[in-house]
């Protein structure tokens, strides 16, 4: 991780570093669970990826996806082996396998960008505050404060209700105001790593201090953005199916909580197949998540334990 | 004890006014005004301009002399193209009376803006109603600006361009001046604060403040038991974990937690909802008549968060477990069960007393789901509704007060530290 | 031109209301405890209710809230068809001028308010009700700070009270105390309306909701709880309520403390079911106590009824083919508990309109015609399950006017094609960039499954001539903004009628209502206009009805709107609810329903929760 060509050898931490990652490696191995749930996520990675490549190609081709396309002949269809819809059909006749595919996208989806707006910022405004101290210090602190202090759910919904409905919302919402968490913890281990010896000896060859905190400190803390990506990824699963649901997330497009709230219609009358995929589904890749998020948590940095991350 | 209060409570205030910022950013200057969705799809501008009026949203956001009227809306032609009167992003004026229409008479003794962008290679233009000169020649596109008082309702209602020749525009926009540059936005919404005037809920057409009181007990009624019972519930279970440490019992709980995190909510209620009460009869499917209709809501409120609070506080426990006092009690030969409950539990207290009473707060807001699921008229269900119907002003009470009183209760815990623990204020 | 209540229909997929409407309780008896039988009734409400406040009153279910408590100076006929109105408290229909501009009213002597803290002067006893309460109730609306919705119904119509209006505006209070030359007291029960020019609609304006009167005392005495404080003439009183949940209404006291003698009709068309003058000439209301509920999702609401904790419900499409056998009957156990279902046409158009603004689709009317071509009615009949009829034209078939032709556009996939490329577009392919022709249909919510998925079935129609319809849903101010900005390409919007004339369905279609007015579809055509312009003042004649044929055709043929669907008005009703008859405008109609106690509690027993 650490840059072998830095001007600044930092062995100790060099050492330690790849040691840490080997270890945790190491110990992920001889996990049966933790490898149990890493092959759970590849497998959803790679459903991801499948849906991302129905729906471009479908873009490109400008032609209807097959998850989209009706048939009111075919109203809920029980899912049946073998056919062509193993997990039976929806109100409009559509594939329940397709859509709960394109589902998964879309979780990836959100998981990801909303990953990619929160972690930047936590991490950026962490290292700030972490390593200037002071006057930026208290103000990065006074800004996360001021943001944990909002209930989160309402403060999410709010800027949803705010930006518009649709992905960009969910996008927005869920990635502004999770940054919080991720953001205090990078600024205690900032401070820590402040006073060693790395830190001093770069400082004393007059590195700026951005190359200090993203070249030389950064490498030595990645491991907690690992473990928050980890464990925020399914929290952020979760908070878009509740806005689809609610609709004020995914529309029009095939999302779990789109499809939770189109099964409920007809549970009543026995229509279990729709409800009962895309619940195991959502548990399946929430559930893994949890777990290889503790494992990696246990193998790269126990002390992270109480800490919300 | 009580310098350590007052400085505590001066350290709260930058929150207070963090949070009052947010929310006014996010809701006044990157929403804006609520006046078009309020009055339905029949309304005038000037209707519009009252309601700005009396909310509020007619002054410029932070502080300035200049804010928009919706007298005239700002037009950029060349962001148009297509409509006819206009040709290739601008209109064109020869020779003639032209007027633009004012959507109702500007205010006398006020004073008003107007800026042009245009080209005029010949001829001249002037206004006369409005008392304004010839604008100057020019051959490349320039923007100008006019400045008039607002005259008495006889003339006022239309700007009128003479033409002389041929003149092009391509941009118009009409402000107002402020009688004072800090009566803003900002301003008007710290007074609203001041008075505990959170507005008015544009679905439900009355004040929010009455609204959110009336919303407080169902969601209390409901979150109070939930609280409680999964306190307890919780706790023990956690405890039992830290006492059968690494045995299958534990093991069994640590899994299940997880497993029962993993569930989302959405599938709790609808499941719930299903099983429960229609298959199964048990549960009434809806409603807030009786104690016998919370009890459904309040089940899966406890279940949906027993799974995180149980790890939570297993580990808080077993932290306490690994310190050096229990390994001298232990080594005293004090009992499993003696370690666990004079000590453990004793020492475990901060942590626990410092999630509990954080977590407080959020009881006020209900549960957004629970209650919009089980018809709970409560808080919860309130900002379901306000979102679903963009009801500015409901949402914003909410998210402010949510945050005041996280506030507070941080203050709260801080003084029971300080209270338990002297050291604390020498910090 | 009513707007916010076409609005709240078309989010709610246009069926749920309806279908609730019809009768259908979602009632508790268990929530209530068991009350003298034939004392209560529940009925139920799927949408929320804002208020009390006639003026503010923008959709159906608070209007009908609000037309228990308060009345207006005529009302419809309950069973009069083709529909008529008939004078509520005037005391008979009002005398016109010749030139049709002086309406004069006698108001009935010894109507009085209900009893209510604000009445101080008289020690909180209700007062009697005076012509200025009609003045001072239509400066309300007409007041810019009270930020009424209903404006539409008064503007540029009434001699003065435009100025006065304008006169609200800013910071001094509004002045009540101004004449407005257009509203005159004769004396204390004669008021006198002068309009700037003829307004044959005027009488059935003034059965709506914003004509109703509000007394004076109560506005200024409850200030902004007044929406939560109805005090009015009517038939009911708000006993007690929970946001969002829960309304109880009573029998208003005053009735008979005054001797009220409101009476149910004793005419009734011939045809009419025999059973609904059975009561002819008795004393209404004939129910004691009315409990609503707030029940806004439909799925809950089904389920409660299922399990017998709700009396009765409104049938949502989704439900519908599990519930109705194929001749429309009730299947198995819902026909055993011995509910009835009730089916009526209904006057609300839905639509999808093209925004004749847009340099796509507004130029190119080959392109709108193929698209209502590829419409294909049967598959979105079948989709809602019969339970809407496809509209031919934009007057709906029980108003006069309604043309029985065979529209010229019926489904036609070879001619949609063939049309398409006449219009630029062979096999959807836009020439310009050789991909698919992409438009964009705006839509008002996506909280109904069921609305949303009837968007993905038009898009799925469209697809089949090669346009691709992309699906942008909006909230509902979004939606609206859009509209207004002209800013949508195609949009999904439903009418509900104001009244009962083609007039409010044509008028849509007038230029100079445009948007932010109401016709989203900027549609504009000077021979339509003129034609517009001279029937808004005629009288109702067979030469009116001809030129409402006309204009249609002009519509139709034009096609700035693909027509969806009228959809019929089906509900599930117990056989111990009486004298009821479904109503396109069923607002203070309530009073005529009645409940058979002995049956209803028999069926309860019986049927109740299992």
């Amino acid at each position: 991780m650490n840059s072998p060509k830095s001007k600044v050898q930092s062995p100790k931490s060099e050492e330690a570093g790849r040691s840490l990652w080997a270890d945790a490696w190491a110990q992920l191995r001889r996990s049966r669970l933790a490898m149990a749930c890493l092959f759970v996520v590849l497998v959803y990675t790679a459903m991801a990826v499948y849906g991302e490549a129905v729906y471009r190609v479908c873009r490109i081709k400008d032609i209807t996806p097959s998850y989209q396309k009706q048939n009111l002949e075919e109203q809920y269809l029980a899912p049946s082996l073998p056919s062509r819809h193993p997990m039976g059909t929806d109100g409009l006749g559509r594939d329940v396998f397709q859509r709960l595919l394109q589902g998964t996208r879309i979780a990836f989806q959100v998981g990801i960008i909303t990953s990619l707006i929160a972690i930047p910022i936590g991490v950026i405004l962490g290292c700030i505050a972490g390593y200037f101290g002071g006057k930026t210090d208290d103000f990065i602190v006074w800004l996360y404060s001021t943001f944990a202090s909002i209930p989160g759910l309402l403060f999410i919904l709010a800027i949803a209700m705010v930006v518009g409905k649709g992905l960009l919302g969910v996008y927005l919402g869920i990635g502004l105001t999770t940054w919080v968490g991720l953001c205090r913890l990078i600024r205690g281990e900032v401070i820590k790593h402040k006073s060693r010896p790395y830190v001093m000896a770069a400082r004393a060859l007059g590195l700026g201090p951005f190359r200090i905190m993203f070249r030389h400190i950064l490498p030595n803390v990645f491991h907690i953005v690992i473990v928050s990506f980890t464990l925020r990824f399914p929290a952020a699963i979760s908070t878009e199916v509740f806005m689809s649901f609610l609709g004020i997330g995914v529309q029009g497009e095939p999302s779990w909580g789109v499809m939770i709230s189109n099964a409920r219609l007809r549970l009543w009358h026995g229509v279990w197949w729709e409800m009962t995929f895309v619940t195991l589904a959502i548990f399946g890749i929430v559930l893994a998540f949890n777990l290889l998020g503790d494992a990696l948590r246990d193998a790269l940095d126990p002390r992270l334990k109480t800490g919300e991350v | 004890m009580l310098i350590y209060i007052s400085r505590r409570i001066l350290q709260m205030l930058p929150t207070v006014l963090g949070v009052i910022l947010i929310t006014f950013i996010l809701f006044n200057v990157v929403g804006g005004s609520p006046a078009a969705m309020t009055l339905g799809r029949h309304v005038t501008p000037q209707a519009l301009e009252e309601f700005d009026e009396q909310r509020g949203f007619n002054k410029p956001l932070f502080f300035g002399w200049w804010t928009k009227t919706r007298a005239l809306d700002d037009e950029a032609f060349r962001k148009t193209p297509g409509a006819e009167s206009v040709e290739q992003g601008f209109i064109r004026m020869t020779n003639g009376a032209y007027t633009v229409p004012l959507a109702f008479s500007l205010r006398p003794n006020t004073t008003y803006r107007l800026e042009i962008e245009y080209r005029m290679a010949d001829g001249a233009s002037v206004f006369p109603n409005i008392g304004k000169n010839a604008l100057e020649f020019s051959k490349d596109w320039k923007k100008t600006e006019l400045i008039f008082q607002g005259l008495e309702k006889t003339s006022a209602k239309d700007l009128v361009f003479k033409v002389d020749g041929t003149l092009e525009v391509r941009e118009l926009q009409l402000r107002r001046k402020m009688a004072n540059p800090l009566d803003s936005q900002l301003v008007f919404f710290l007074k609203q604060i001041a008075r505990f005037d959170f507005g008015m809920s544009s679905s439900l057409n009355q004040p929010v403040s009455g609204l959110l009181l009336k919303g407080m007990g169902p969601s209390l009624f409901l979150m109070i038991p939930v609280f409680f019972l999964e306190l307890f519930l919780a706790i023990g279970i956690a405890l039992i974990c830290a006492f059968m440490r690494n045995t299958l019992v534990d093991r069994f709980f640590v899994v299940l937690a997880v497993a029962l995190m993993s569930i989302n909510y959405l599938v709790w209620i609808i499941a719930g909802q299903y099983v429960l009460s229609f298959k199964m009869g048990w549960f009434p499917v809806w409603g807030f008549a009786s104690w016998g209709y919370l009890l459904l809501p309040v089940l899966i409120g406890v279940i949906s968060g027993l799974g995180s609070n149980v790890r939570f506080y297993r580990t808080i426990m077993l932290d306490e477990m690994y310190k050096d006092y229990v390994r001298t009690a232990f080594a005293k030969g004090v009992s499993k069960s003696g370690v666990l409950f004079k000590h453990v539990l004793k020492n475990a207290m901060i942590p626990i007393v410092t999630n509990v009473i954080t977590a407080i707060p959020f009881l006020y807001t209900g549960s957004l789901l629970l209650e919009s699921f089980f018809g709970i008229p409560g808080l919860g269900y309130l900002a379901v509704n306000a979102v679903n119907s963009s009801d500015v002003d409901v949402i914003r009470a909410e998210v402010f007060i949510g945050a005041v009183l996280f506030v507070i209760f941080n203050l709260i815990t801080d003084l029971c530290y300080a209270w338990l623990d002297p050291r604390v204020k020498l910090e | 031109m009513k707007r916010a209540r076409s609005n709240l229909l078309s989010i709610a997929g246009g069926f749920f209301c309806l279908a609730v409407l019809l009768g259908s309780g979602c009632g508790r008896g268990q929530l209530e405890g068991e009350g003298t039988p034939g004392e209560m009734v529940y009925f139920g409400e799927t949408s929320k209710i804002r208020g009390f406040d006639p003026i503010r009153a923008g959709d159906v279910s608070s209007a009908l809230a609000a037309s228990k408590v308060f009345e207006g100076l005529l009302q419809y006929s309950y069973l009069d068809r083709p529909y008529r109105v008939e004078p509520l408290l005037a005391e008979s229909m009002p005398t016109v001028s010749r030139d049709g501009l002086t309406y004069t009213f006698r108001i009935r002597k010894g109507i009085h308010f209900q009893d209510d803290p604000c009445f101080k002067e008289t020690g909180g006893k209700g007062r009697e009700l005076v012509a200025e309460d009609f003045i001072y109730s239509m400066k309300r609306i007409a007041d810019l700070k009270n930020g009424s919705s209903g404006y539409w119904a008064f503007n540029d119509r009434i001699v003065g009270l435009d100025a006065w209006r304008e006169s609200t505006g800013g910071e001094a209070p509004s002045d009540y105390a101004a004449e407005v030359e257009g509203l005159r007291a004769l004396d204390r029960h004669t008021l006198q309306i002068k309009l700037t020019r003829p307004y044959p609609q005027l009488l059935w304006i003034l059965t709506m909701h914003y004509s109703f009167a509000v007394p004076r005392e109560a506005v200024e005495f409850y200030g902004k709880e007044f929406v939560n404080h109805p005090v009015g003439t009517g038939p009911y009183i708000l006993k007690s309520y929970r946001q969002n949940y829960r309304y109880e209404f009573v029998r208003n006291p005053k009735w008979a403390e005054t001797g009220r003698g409101d009476r149910y009709p004793d005419r009734a068309p011939p045809g009419t079911d025999p059973q609904l003058l059975a009561d002819a000439g008795k004393p209404v209301p004939f129910i004691d106590r009315i409990i609503q509920y707030v029940i806004e999702d439909s799925t809950t609401e089904w389920l409660m009824f299922l399990t017998g904790q709700l009396e009765s419900s409104g049938v949502s499409r989704d439900n519908w083919d599990a519930v109705i056998t194929q001749d429309k009957m009730l299947a198995g156990e819902l026909a055993a508990r011995g509910i009835r279902l009730l089916s009526s046409p209904t006057l609300d158009l839905f639509y999808i309109g093209f925004n004749m603004d847009d340099p796509v689709v507004g130029k190119n009317k080959k392109l709108r015609q193929a698209m209502t071509c590829a419409f294909n009615t049967d598959e979105y009949i079948r989709f809602y399950n019969n339970r809407i009829v496809r509209p031919k034209g934009p007057i709906p078939s029980g108003v006069s006017g309604y043309s029985d032709q065979p529209s010229p556009f019926p489904f036609d996939l070879d001619r949609a094609k063939k049309l398409l490329a006449e219009a630029g577009y062979p096999d959807g392919k836009d020439p310009a960039t050789g991909r698919r022709l992409q438009l964009t249909l705006e839509l008002g919510s996506a909280e109904n499954p069921e609305f949303r998925q009837a968007a993905e079935l038009f898009a799925n129609f469209m697809e089949k001539i090669g346009v691709v319809i992309k699906l942008s849903y909006n909230n509902w101010p979004t939606f609206l903004e859009k509209m207004e900005r002209r800013q949508a390409q195609l949009f999904s919007l439903g009418w509900v009628a104001d009244y009962p004339d083609a007039e409010n369905f044509l008028q849509l279609f007038y230029a100079p209502n445009s948007s932010p007015g109401p016709n989203h579809a900027n549609y504009s055509d000077p021979a339509f206009d003129k034609l517009y312009e001279q029937i808004r003042e005629m009288q109702d004649t067979p030469g009116r009805t001809e030129l409402y044929r006309q204009m249609s055709d002009i519509v139709v043929e034009d096609c700035p709107w693909i027509f969806t669907m009228n959809p019929l008005a089906y509900g599930l009703q117990h056989h111990w609810l009486k004298n009821y008859v479904y109503h396109d405008f069923p607002y203070g109609m309530i009073k005529y329903y009645k409940v058979d106690g002995e049956e209803r509690a028999k069926w309860k027993a019986e049927y109740g929760k299992r």
